[in-house]
């Protein structure tokens, strides 16, 4: 349990401090979706958009 | 009452001349060294002959010659691979030659924006008058020609784009405004060639079902264009232009927008509209894309292969009341992706496949086969873009397998034998789940197939208003009352 709490806090301070631009895939992982996790990982989210290459 | 799917056809037709106006290789070739130029030299490099493209298997299987799982026996390349003895016309529609869909652009141009010479006019006279669904007031249409210094000077001071056959300048395309950039040329032109191939697909769809323009009450286009002017973009409606080129003069009409999932959106309109009783007959009509013409161009090119995105392709559907024949659109068994579902894939295919499944106490393996979007890969996977079906498929067999119907290790055979090799050209509409449906029908008339689950996804944020995707999903059943094909 302790161990995985230590993962966690790593998670929650990978992205601290940066901004990020999000370009997701609409067959793949959408834009939002990236971006909650970035969020949840520390990150400022600078633009989010989700893009279609069929 | 039920409502059910009466007839559906399909065309493919062979635009060549048109690739450098797909809005992909337009915008390259402007900003490179311009028409004429080294790149749109490079790109009729690579541009496919029209028995190239008809021999093509994905566009033999989308006129209904081949079955979409003929695909997996044919080794890939596919354009490696053409079928012999391939032909013009399949038991959904037929893929047109670019000559003779310049007479139904003219046909279809009913404010003198397209000027072609008389030689042309004189060349393609002969094929386009032999057209079968062409009558005689249609071919006045084509008038007698205007002289090519004119049609020089209206492209050289005008804003006229030029047209070609063969490399050959035959014509141009003028704008109706100076300064509106909704009636500009190369809009124009997009409007006017999903008009005229939805025209053919439409008449093609009334020779399949035995059915008289007039006996169309209602139109639902979901073609890919903006019809429209300054005041309002994309006010529409190609529905009743479509509508009036095919001489339905009971039917009126709208037009469906949904991004790639309007073919769903429309054909679910028109259930209802039949269901309710409001119209008897209703159908749906899709005009080809330009703007999708040679979208991925350049992987193409660096590829060495031929451009494949050289197909317009149109789509209609006859949607009535029950027949006893033909197959059921399960009204009570619709999915859509409701605004608080989630945009993660996950939540999306659970939307579109499990729930509605659910709701009428079905299972996913209950179900014979599911069309998904139908695009075909070998246009999609040298551009980094994926093999769509297989992705959608896959993650289907994943549902199956969380709800404990098939083992992990299964999703793989999910995928062989509920799914299909796409084939559906990247035309954006054109690819959702509906290209089956005319597989689907003649299986489902003659007892081979029980049941077919229709599932597409709209990319909504492209437009920049929302960050939502969409989709809608339908299930087919083969109809009880049909007894003269029990199972086989």
């Amino acid at each position: 349990m302790k161990a995985i709490k230590i993962r966690e806090k790593e998670v929650i301070d990978l992205f601290k401090g940066k901004k990020a631009i999000v370009i997701g895939e609409r067959d793949g992982v959408q834009g939002p979706a990236i971006a909650q996790c970035l969020v949840a990982a520390g990150a400022e989210i600078a633009y989010v958009t989700t893009e279609c290459f069929v | 009452m039920s409502v059910v799917v009466k007839d559906c056809s399909y065309v493919l037709v062979h635009v060549p001349n048109f690739v450098r106006y797909g809005s992909k290789p337009y915008r390259d070739i402007c900003v490179s060294d311009g028409p004429g130029g080294e790149l749109e030299k490079r790109i009729y490099h690579r541009v496919r002959s029209y028995e190239e493209a008809l021999a093509y298997p994905p566009n033999q299987v989308y006129i209904g010659n081949l079955h979409p799982d003929e695909l997996n026996h044919i080794p890939q390349p596919w354009y490696e691979h053409p079928i012999s003895g391939a032909k013009r016309h399949g038991r959904f529609g037929e893929v047109l030659p670019e000559e003779e869909f310049y007479g139904w652009i003219k046909i279809a141009d009913d404010f003198d924006l397209v000027w072609l010479t008389p030689g042309f006019i004189e060349k393609i006279k002969e094929r386009v008058s032999s057209n079968p669904f062409l009558k005689e007031g249609d071919l006045k249409k084509l008038g007698p020609g205007v002289s090519p210094e004119r049609i020089a000077e209206k492209i050289e001071r005008d804003g006229a784009l030029p047209l070609y056959d063969s490399g050959t300048l035959v014509g141009s395309i003028r704008r109706d405004h100076e300064m509106d950039d909704s009636l500009k040329a190369h809009v124009l032109l997009e409007n006017l060639l999903a008009k005229a191939s939805g025209a053919l697909v439409m008449h093609h769809l009334f020779r399949r079902a035995s059915l008289k323009p007039d006996e169309v009450d209602f139109i639902l286009s979901c073609s890919e264009e903006a019809v429209g002017d300054r005041y309002n973009r994309g006010g529409g409606s190609l529905s009743k232009a479509i509508g009036e080129m095919c001489h339905c003069n009971n039917a009126t009409g709208h037009d469906i927008k949904a991004f790639c999932a309007a073919p769903l959106h429309a054909i679910l309109d028109a259930a209802s509209l039949v269901e309710a009783g409001v119209f008897q007959h209703v159908v749906v009509v899709g005009g080809g894309c330009l703007a999708k013409i040679g979208m991925k161009y350049s992987s193409h090119l660096k590829h060495q292969m031929p451009i494949l995105e050289d197909v317009l392709a149109g789509i209609a559907f006859l949607i009535g009341k029950d027949d006893g024949i033909n197959p059921i659109i399960r009204l009570d068994c619709i999915g859509k992706h409701p605004i608080g579902a989630g945009s993660n894939q996950q939540a999306i295919m659970t939307s579109l496949v499990v729930k509605p499944l659910n709701k009428i106490g079905k299972k996913m393996m209950d179900i014979d086969r599911y069309a998904t979007e139908l695009h075909n890969p070998e246009v999609t996977l040298p551009a980094g873009s994926g093999n769509t079906p297989y992705i959608n498929y896959k993650l289907m067999g994943a549902l199956a397998a969380m709800g404990g119907e098939i083992s992990p290790a299964s999703i793989e055979e999910f995928v062989k034998t509920k799914g299909m090799p796409g084939f559906a050209p990247t035309q954006g509409h054109v690819p959702a789940a509906v290209p089956f449906l005319g597989h689907a029908l003649e299986a489902m008339r003659e007892g081979k197939m029980g049941s077919a689950l229709f599932v597409a996804k709209g990319s909504l944020f492209l437009g920049r208003m929302s960050q939502l995707s969409d989709g809608m999903s339908f299930l087919l059943e083969r109809n009880p009352k049909n007894e003269g094909h029990k199972d086989s």
